[in-house]
């Protein structure tokens, strides 16, 4: 028997403090998501949400505009083999200075940029490992007149102009300081230096805004401070780390060492979505009356024990903060986000 | 025996690797023949690990597999493709048979997966063993509906079918065996049964997709009265039940025959059993006696069997009609291995359905009964459609392999009509078939006059003259049986 | 009865019966829809309390011709909300157990026990539903009848010729080499000529009726007619349509595969009147249940108690059994309590038009509904 909800806090006088669970699946479009990819936030409170969906529910593959109150203002985009505003398999939204939309998509090979009132603009990228070409592109970093995308089966970074301008590009594939094993997230801290979760190496790792390697944060394991594929990473105003800690279903923070500090496997509860679902189903609402979560599992495989357990972190995809360093966790199988805040406290 | 001569014969290896794998690649058949066929059983019988299978790599680029909420049967086909150790394999499908546990009722796929890891694990070990795991298993009790089988009101669904289906067939107990069976059982559940219960009826993900399903014994849901089962008299439990269960002579008779009639030789459908002989009631005596010799070990029945004359010789080659997973994933080894993300794998998942296997989604309790009943007018152009258009692209990986071997085995750099069937034939098994069969392929070919490939167009053109033939040879009444 | 022909539509993903057939006026249809609902001033009216859909126009015409049974509140003891095993439900005519053999399966069973029909059921999809599957039922699954048949992958057509000669080749030459061996031949000659018949279909077509949509729907009816009025021997076809699967954007998904299943049935319809066939053919369409009453704010959930139609020239007009109450206290879990077994529908067809024996295949005598002349 395994207990997987207990947290070392020893290392912090900060605590993780739950917010709020906003989301609901989705099969055939309208309020909800189904395997939400990534999230961006405006800084009027709407919160872009990328869902990847599948095969069998196209009508919610795009991108939902919600709020963290639970609003939902519709979808932008549509599935689709290659028009204009269209995707595959999105992993990634960002926003520029000016609101204009990114997103990534790792089947169509290319960036498409929606303006901010939601429509696509226009877009670039095709399969291939030259300069302008991308193998399945994961994480899109924005950063003032410029953008960097993750090309992860090409295991670099490609910087571009705000319009699809070929800049540059660095990194190879390897195990060494400033190589990638098929790198997924991305992210900037206030100094400027950039953050890459470098996913099948295990750790993250830091460079300056030119591309050069500073150091790296984490190894292969399941203990505190390691990683098992990290997905994504973001760092708060005072240089704390974040990562979304993808295969071991679990939220960690770093200090700006690489100290551990925290661990979070997600509180995820009911949101009025759920609720309002749950009064046009009063059979459904009297079993759940009585449904309680077991933490304690026969098993150690994290993905099934995230499979059992509602309230934990099921495939964390992505982490971004608000401007109040509230920290969103996207949840791919789960089809919603957490939101907590890391804050004084015990 | 101290002489060794079958243990090099081709034939045989390939019989074995029809059998005990998905039927021979090139490349497991020149590893059989260098290490001969008591080596390679001794292998396949006694797998060294798991066979690594890229999880991570599934989930984070097969986004849709990644909760295997559906697409399980595409996730399972891919380490049927890709497995190192085959048996294993062919011993989950077997399980699968005989278990048969659906997602039609159950809702999403990744519980019963969690069942056939189960089967990996257990499949090959002691009958005991492999029998209280099963009646642990989550989507088992969801399926059998074990949470409504309460002490106080018993629900006799997995005491009826764990006597019926799971060990010793219609004949060997009575309905009061049942119901004492039931009894032992109660208590058995999933944890939160009710809410579990209920979202597998209304079939519904929301609000934050499905959950997977954990065990849980309730001591105070448990009758804990006397019962006797099968005559024996006490306070039993569920693991006290499969104990009797497993020292019953029918229980042995019935895992033999459906081992003889998954390996060795179609049988008559399982409902038939208790009124028709098996086929052969010396191999299935062999069977049971290796059963109670070895402490009810699955590994040692499966060691007799393979080893037997009966499984050896030439009456046994042939003898079974393929299953469409054989079909299947037997075509996709063929054609090489799959990078992932792929659509070919959920091909092979309709393609499953479409003969009439749907995996993971067994027709009934009673799973498929195997033998002519695979094959119908509809099923028979899926057979032979699915798997020739697999091997249709000489750029695959395996066919490309099986190319260079066809001219490696040629003297020039040219072949005859007639070498080339029989070098396909060969690479493809080898294949015994009928004259008449041979003769057709020989008239086919010959529509590719020049079958030499000293420059690329001739290379290109002997290419396609290769993967025509392959097609054809696929296509044939032959090749549907194992 | 020879010469009778069923078409079986599938509404997959649960029709919600409110929308489709819709009580108007009824204080409980209002009040528990109060988002998924359909306004009076657009439902086209029947009768002075139930109306269609706006998109069932097309239906609506035949129904004023006579020619549409409407039968209200179909479905099964106990009912079960998910899709897979509701569908397995009407598909085997077993509503408490894993049903083994399928409804029309055993029926082409019963019809050709000899299996020498080998083209008597033809699904348009791939594979086969659980419905046509009974051992040694022929049944051809096509997913495109140009294309039909064995080694279809070969686009170059000289090739494919060659390589289906050199097919049939070995199959014909293949003799005597026991029970098994027999078998697997003669399925293989058998669906052999089963796409030998299916192949002169298309090209032995001419009609003056435009299909008038382009979706597989309208396809697969058009396949329907194709093989019907080529009088082959086909005794049942199957489609599907779907998915009605509107837990969200109820009104708008159910509308827009209405619209298509609309157009597939009345140009089928128009279709094998202007041959001179639609005496010898009747529609049966149905869905693994209906949906919730109240709805859930955007779309509708799962629920029990649906409708089903059966229309062609044969058919008696008109609504059969009753609309079930929409009262609260009336409902079961929130949903409709059916009041119409399915098994009596299935009894009917199978007995008065196929000419075969109920009981074996719906497990009991169950009172028929008349919808046939």
């Amino acid at each position: 028997m395994h207990n997987n909800g207990a947290h070392d806090l020893s290392k912090t006088t900060k605590k993780m403090n739950y917010v709020t669970t906003v989301g609901f699946n989705t099969d055939f479009g309208g309020r909800g998501f189904e395997h939400p990819a990534s999230l961006a936030i405006r800084d009027d409170g709407v919160i872009f949400v990328a869902s990847r969906g599948k095969r069998t529910s196209k009508q919610t593959i795009g991108i939902q505009r919600v709020s963290k109150n639970h609003e939902f203002f519709g979808k932008i985009g549509s599935y689709g083999l290659g028009e204009l505003g269209q995707m595959v398999w999105p992993t990634c939204v960002t926003l520029d200075l000016d609101n204009n939309l990114f997103l990534a998509d790792e089947f169509l090979n290319r960036i498409t940029i929606f303006d901010p009132d939601g429509e696509p603009v226009k877009y670039w990228g095709e399969k291939g490992s030259a300069p302008g070409q991308f193998d399945q592109p994961s994480g899109l970093l924005v950063r003032g007149e410029t953008i960097l995308v993750v090309d992860s089966k090409n295991n670099r970074i490609q910087e571009y102009n705000l319009d699809g301008g070929y800049i540059s590009q660095w990194g190879e594939e390897g195990v060494g300081p400033g190589q990638f094993s098929l790198p997924w997230g991305i992210c900037e801290d206030s100094h400027g230096y950039i953050y890459i979760a470098d996913w099948r190496n295990d750790r993250i790792q830091k460079f300056t805004s030119k591309g050069e390697f500073v150091e790296s944060f984490g190894e292969s394991g399941s203990s505190e401070g390691k990683f098992n594929r990290p997905s994504d990473v973001a760092v708060d105003t005072e240089g704390n780390i974040i990562v979304t800690d993808w295969a071991n279903q679990r939220l960690q923070i770093l200090d700006r060492e690489g100290n551990f500090l925290i661990e979070e496997r997600g509180k995820g509860g009911l949101n009025p979505w759920a609720e309002e679902y749950f009064e046009a189903q009063q059979d459904e609402k009297e079993a759940r009356a009585s449904f309680v979560p077991v933490f304690d599992t026969d098993v150690d495989d994290p993905s099934e024990i995230s499979a059992r357990i509602e309230p934990y972190f099921w495939d964390p995809v992505s982490v971004e903060l608000d401007s109040d360093d509230n920290i969103y966790i996207t949840e791919s199988n789960r089809h919603r986000f957490q939101v907590f805040e890391f804050c004084e406290g015990n | 025996m101290t002489t060794v001569d079958y243990s090099k014969d081709v034939s045989l290896l390939a019989h074995l690797l029809r059998r005990a794998s998905f039927g021979p690649t090139p490349d497991e058949m020149d590893y059989a023949v260098e290490v001969g066929y008591d080596n390679i059983l001794k292998e396949f019988l006694n797998p060294k690990e798991a066979d690594l299978v890229p999880h991570d790599m599934i989930r984070r680029y097969h986004v849709a597999q990644s909760d295997l909420r559906n697409q399980g049967a595409a996730y399972w086909i891919y380490r049927m493709l890709m497995t190192k150790s085959p048996l294993r394999e062919k011993m989950t499908l077997f399980w699968h048979r005989i278990f048969a546990t659906g997602w039609a009722k159950l809702i999403q796929h990744r519980p019963i997966l969690n069942q056939i890891d189960m089967f990996r694990t257990h499949g090959m070990g002691k009958f005991d063993d492999l029998l209280i795991e099963l009646s642990k298993d989550p989507s088992m009790i969801m399926w059998l509906d074990n949470q409504d089988n309460h002490g106080h009101n018993i629900n006799e669904n997995y005491g009826r079918e764990i006597l019926e289906l799971f060990s010793m067939g219609v004949g060997n107990y009575t309905e009061d065996d049942i119901k004492e069976t039931a009894r032992a059982f109660t208590g058995w559940r999933v944890v939160n049964p009710e809410y579990m219960s209920i979202k597998m009826r209304n079939n519904t993900a929301r609000p934050y997709g499905y959950m997977s399903w954990q065990f849980e014994y309730d001591d105070e849901d448990h009758d804990k009265g006397l019962k006797t089962i099968l005559g024996q008299t006490g306070n039993w439990n569920g693991e006290d039940a499969v104990r009797i269960i497993c020292e019953q002579e029918g229980t042995a008779k019935y895992l033999a025959r459906h081992l003889y009639h998954y390996f060795v030789e179609d049988e008559l459908p399982v409902p038939q059993w208790p009124h028709e002989p098996p086929r052969n009631p010396e191999a299935i005596d062999l069977m049971v006696q290796s059963y109670f010799d070895n402490d009810h070990s699955i590994k040692a029945v499966l060691g007799t069997m393979f080893t037997a004359d009966f499984f050896k010789d030439i009456p046994a080659r042939y003898a079974r009609i393929k299953s469409p997973a054989e079909m299947v994933v037997g075509a996709l080894r063929l054609a090489g291995p799959i990078e992932l993300p792929s659509m070919d794998l959920l091909a092979a998942e309709d393609a499953c359905t479409n003969m009439g296997q749907a995996l993971l989604n067994p027709p009934s309790v009673e799973g498929w009964q195997g033998g002519t009943e695979w094959v119908s007018t509809g099923a028979y152009v899926q057979r032979v459609n699915f798997v020739s258009k697999v091997l249709s692209d000489p750029d695959k990986i395996g066919l490309r392999n099986i190319i260079d071997k066809i001219k490696e085995k040629a003297s020039s750099s040219n072949l005859t009509h007639t070498q080339l069937v029989d070098f396909c034939l060969d690479i493809l098994g080898p294949l015994d078939v009928m004259d008449s069969t041979k003769s057709s392929l020989n008239k086919y070919i010959s529509r590719y006059p020049d079958l030499s490939w000293s420059d690329k167009s001739g290379s290109d053109s002997f290419d396609e003259a290769v993967v025509s033939l392959i097609q054809l040879i696929v296509s044939s009444i032959e090749y549907q049986n194992a | 009865m020879k010469d009778k022909k069923l078409v079986v539509i599938q509404l997959s993903g649960g029709n919600d019966y409110l929308n489709c057939v819709i009580p108007y006026n009824n204080s409980n249809y209002i009040d528990n829809r109060p988002n998924v609902r359909i306004n009076e001033n657009e439902v086209i009216p029947i009768d002075s309390n139930i109306g269609l859909n706006p998109v069932m126009q097309p239906m609506k015409d035949l129904y004023d011709q006579n020619k549409v049974a409407i039968l209200h509140g179909v479905g099964y003891p106990v009912p079960n909300r998910s899709h897979f095993r509701s569908m397995d439900i009407w598909h085997t005519a077993e509503p408490t157990k894993v049903g083994t053999e399928g409804w029309l399966g055993n029926a082409i069973n019963q019809m050709y026990p000899k299996h020498d029909n080998v083209v008597a059921a033809v699904n348009f999809g791939a594979g086969l539903p659980r419905a046509l599957v009974a051992h040694g039922a022929p049944v051809a699954a096509v997913t495109d009848l140009d294309s039909y048949g064995f080694l279809n992958h070969i686009n170059e057509e000289n090739n494919r010729l060659d390589a289906l000669s050199a097919f049939k080749d070995m199959y014909a030459q293949a003799i005597g080499t026991g029970p098994v061996m027999d078998y697997l031949r003669q399925t293989g000659l058998d669906a052999l000529k089963g796409a030998d018949i299916l192949s002169t279909v298309t090209s032995e077509y001419s009609s003056d009726i435009e299909y008038s949509m382009d979706n597989s729907f309208s396809k697969a009816m058009k396949g329907a007619a194709q093989v019907l009025q080529a009088d082959i021997g086909t005794r049942i076809c199957y489609t599907q349509h779907g998915s009605f699967d509107a837990h969200t954007n109820g009104i708008a998904l159910q509308e827009g595969l209405l619209k298509h299943v609309m157009g597939g049935i009345r140009d089928f319809y128009d279709d094998m009147k202007a041959a001179n066939k639609s005496d010898d053919v009747i529609m049966f369409v149905f869905s693994e249940f209906g949906r919730r009453v109240k709805d859930n704010g955007n779309g509708t959930d799962h629920g029990s108690g649906g409708v089903a139609f059966v229309i062609g020239d044969s058919v008696k007009g008109g609504q059969y059994s009753e609309y079930p109450s929409l009262k609260y206290e009336d409902l079961l879990e929130g949903d409709l309590r059916f009041n119409l077994d399915f098994r009596s529908v299935y009894s009917e067809i199978l007995e008065d038009w196929l000419g075969v024996d109920a009981i074996p295949v719906v497990k009991g005598a169950y009172e028929k509904v008349g919808f046939l002349t």
